[in-house]
């Protein structure tokens, strides 16, 4: 991005933000329509949006309803994915699943984007014991797999989808603050921020209106690619019996709750299990197709 | 003379045949076997402390003796062990064990009756903690009367066998010197007299027992080598047993019965419920202070037959009494709660409870076994039939345990539960205060139908008082099951001669591999 924006923009001189914004959207619409499988990930994204939005119109039964008369029934035409063990409809459980899993997915980013972000201007552009005391704490998070991380934190909280969302936020959040600082440590050296600066720019209105906006290159990328990663510690967080609770429909349980019953109804668990597999494939070709759009070093 | 060769071969044949026919059914010592256990093992404490739970429980019936043990369910006879006969004096006041002679310890030392003593007292002793003690404060005095002679005076005329014989191995002989030597890492050096000895424990990982050369009981065990290893998960222990990697899977979940079923030279093994699956109720906490509340919610509200039928496929039966139908004195009292929503309703109308002013509780239930969670997802359905708001809240299982063993902390539990014998094996829980009173039921006629059952020498009297109490329990929902939780364990069809004790206890010294 920086790339991008230095050829429209004279050395030293601050960009016109609205417009390189602007810029920076169309070129990159332009470009992605270019890449069939970054626009397939964005189609089933959009599907998966609309499917969350519209599950209880389109959902044929209540995910939670069971019809004790059609235990484990393979697929037919009034249960068009089969039932589970407690003979509840799979597909309106899947359809209803669309929600945990996004809902979980996006607002985890959105926490950690929150609290990361901030961190990572400050820690970025003020340096020194400011810098250091950010960084060794979100040294201490990063030392910890995130998966592990979130297990200790889910089993701390109780186990919810709110909590869910704060606990895979939490471990996110250093993620996003190291990203930012390297961003706006690059950035701080510009001739146009020194201007800023001696003009008497106040520091706040410097780094979130003329830092920050530099720095969202990485943090899209960075954000698409880990809303698949967020469903998949959800899914196994509930797989765990740490996340969603039942009977809440969530791909991770119904996945774990049915597991033992793959080899004589393979479609209680072959659902979930494919539902989880194309969400984040989804998510991890549309962010491929963001970097290779945004990264200039990967288009030279 | 050909046609007499003939004649000779086929005699020849048929001997062999038969002598092989007769060779596949004998006892062939030998062999390790490989058990699948689903859980790590905890310290072998021979209930000297703390509940070690069923896996450590298995392993350690196969190191300890009791005095007396029981024979297999349902029929759950007294019958000898270290003692080899006794004699009930004074109308149950005084028991007088003769011990088998010449016993030893796997250390060495020699098992009498001051060793004997010294196990008695350690369980006595508050200091020690025993989960189990609370079996045997009738004990007055203990007393070594010579080497072989072991008396035991009650303060009253009290029932002693049923606890010794079945009661979580009752009171295991432990060698006094083992301990003595080994300090406070003594439960992790078990030394007792049974029928095979401690080789190898590694936590996480595996318990190697190995053969008791001097076992008291002639000619046992017959393998040489008991290897557990600690499998977690079912799929896994499942397919290790179907392709021979195991010999034995000492749990296996409902789920897995349709498979392992119509799996080849698999045997599954089964047998009426000893143990429940409950939605206890606390009645420390309101509404549920209320008998109409524990009717409407854990009486006539709950779709028993739904929940057998759907959690458990049908492999087993809705149950209102305390006792799954496979204890010998259990009584079917389903009849006094019909499912029945609009006595729910109406119960709950009375209390002030309807649609727009719901009941509401939250479900509690550990995260190790999923058909716990099917139950409650069941169970809320239920609720919701009833206007009855019920939450569910699954948390990690150790946390589960807690909030019900030690805080008290929970409004509906569903959980699996142990394994019983009778009804005082249960009555723990009937003390207001007592350490395994978990749901706080305090009725004077209860525990007064407890010092009757335990005061009772006579079997018959015994029954009447056990079914009093299950009826007193189920009229006033004291102790909500929902229906029996049936036990499986399978084993590759070479093993022979494995008696099926449900979770009571877990045998092997008669055991052999036909292999």
């Amino acid at each position: 991005m920086r790339q991008t924006l230095a050829v429209r923009t004279a050395p030293g001189v601050a960009p016109a933000i609205k417009t390189s914004r602007q810029s920076l959207f169309v070129i990159t619409l332009r470009q992605l329509v270019r890449k069939r499988t970054a626009l397939f990930g964005l189609g089933l994204i959009i599907l998966l949006v609309l499917t969350a939005i519209l599950a209880d119109v389109i959902a044929p039964h209540d995910p939670i309803e069971t019809f004790v008369d059609s235990l484990m029934a393979p697929p037919s035409a009034q249960f068009p994915l089969g039932t589970d063990m407690l003979g509840r409809d799979v597909l309106s459980r899947l359809i209803h699943g669309t929600r945990v899993s996004l809902y979980v997915g996006v607002f985890s980013l959105v926490l950690a984007i929150f609290v990361g972000i901030p961190l990572g201007v400050v820690s970025g552009y003020y340096g020194g014991v400011i810098d250091n005391c950010i960084m060794r704490v979100m040294d201490v998070i990063l030392a910890f797999p995130i998966f592990l991380l979130a297990i200790v934190i889910m089993v701390i909280l109780e186990p919810n989808i709110l909590n869910v969302v704060i606990a895979l936020g939490i471990v996110r959040i250093p993620i996003y603050a190291r990203l930012v600082r390297g961003s706006v440590l690059a950035t701080k050296e510009l001739q146009y921020i020194e201007a800023a600066q001696a003009l008497a720019v106040p520091d706040v209105r410097l780094l979130f209106r003329h830092i920050l906006p530099n720095c969202m290159a990485p943090i899209i990328v960075t954000s698409t690619l880990s809303v698949g990663t967020s469903i998949i510690v959800e899914a196994s967080l509930s797989f765990l019996g740490l996340g969603t609770q039942p009977p809440t429909p969530s791909w991770g349980w119904d996945l774990k709750s049915n597991l033992l019953l793959v080899e004589i109804n393979p479609w209680i668990t072959l659902f979930p299990g494919l539902a989880i597999f194309f969400t984040v494939l989804a998510f991890n070709l549309f962010g491929d197709g963001l970097r290779d759009v945004l990264d200039p070093r990967l288009k030279d | 003379m050909q046609r007499r060769q003939w004649c000779f071969g086929f005699l020849v044949l048929a001997l062999l045949l038969g002598s092989s026919a007769w060779g596949a059914d004998t006892p062939k010592p030998g062999g390790t076997i490989r058990l699948a256990i689903p859980g790590d093992m905890t310290f072998f404490n021979g209930n000297q402390g703390p509940a070690p739970g069923y896996n450590t429980f298995w392993v350690w019936n196969n190191i300890f003796n009791g005095l007396v043990t029981a024979s297999p369910p349902p029929e759950f006879n007294v019958i000898p062990e270290l003692a080899k006969s006794w004699d009930i004096l004074e109308d149950g006041k005084i028991y007088v064990f003769h011990l088998v002679e010449g016993v030893k310890f796997h250390d060495g030392t020699d098992f009498d009756a001051e060793a004997a003593k010294w196990n008695f007292e350690r369980i006595l002793d508050p200091e020690v903690k025993s989960w189990v003690r609370v079996y045997y404060e009738d004990i007055d005095k203990v007393e070594a009367v010579d080497k072989y002679t072991l008396r035991i005076t009650m303060k009253k005329p009290s029932v002693l066998l049923p606890a010794l014989a079945g009661y979580f191995n009752g009171i295991p002989m432990l060698s006094p010197k083992s301990i003595e030597n080994h300090g406070k890492d003594w439960v992790r050096k078990p030394s007792g007299t049974g029928p095979f000895k401690l080789k190898t424990l590694i936590p996480g990982d595996r318990v190697v027992l190995e053969k008791n050369p001097d076992y008291f009981k002639k000619g046992l065990p017959l393998l040489d080598v008991a290897e557990f290893r600690i499998m977690k998960d079912p799929q896994t222990t499942m397919t290790a047993l179907r392709t021979g990697e195991i010999d034995l899977m000492m749990r296996v979940p409902v789920k897995l019965v349709p498979i392992l079923e119509r799996s080849k030279n698999v045997r599954l093994v089964t047998g009426p419920e000893l143990a429940p699956a409950v939605a206890l109720i606390n009645l420390r906490i309101k509404p549920f202070d209320d008998v109409r509340a524990r009717r409407a919610v854990g009486g006539y509200g709950l779709d028993r037959a739904e929940i057998a039928k759907v959690a458990f496929q049908g492999r087993t039966e809705p149950l209102v009494s305390i006792l799954p139908r496979g204890v010998p004195d259990a009584i079917n009292l389903n009849e006094m709660y019909p499912y029945d929503p609009e006595k729910s309703k109406q119960l709950l109308k009375e209390m002030g409870y309807d649609k727009n002013n719901p009941l509401s509780f939250t479900i509690l239930l550990g995260n190790h076994d999923t058909t716990l969670a099917d139950i409650a997802a069941l169970i809320k359905n239920q609720m919701a039939k009833i206007d009855v708001d019920a939450k569910i809240n699954l948390m990690d299982t150790t946390a589960v345990v807690d909030r019900l063993l030690v805080k008290h902390d929970f409004e509906m539990l569903v959980s699996g539960f142990g394994s019983l014998v009778d009804i005082n094996m249960r009555s723990v829980s009937f003390f207001y205060g007592a350490q395994s009173d978990y749901m706080g039921i305090n009725d004077l006629n209860l525990q007064a139908l407890v010092y009757k059952w335990r005061e009772s020498l006579d079997q018959a009297q015994r029954r009447q008082a056990s079914a009093d109490m299950q009826r007193l329990l189920a009229d006033q929902m004291y102790w909500v099951n929902v229906s029996g939780y049936p036990f499986f364990q399978a084993y590759r069809d070479y093993v022979k001669d494995f008696v099926f004790y449900d979770q009571t206890a877990f045998l092997l010294e008669k055991v052999w591999l036909q292999k």
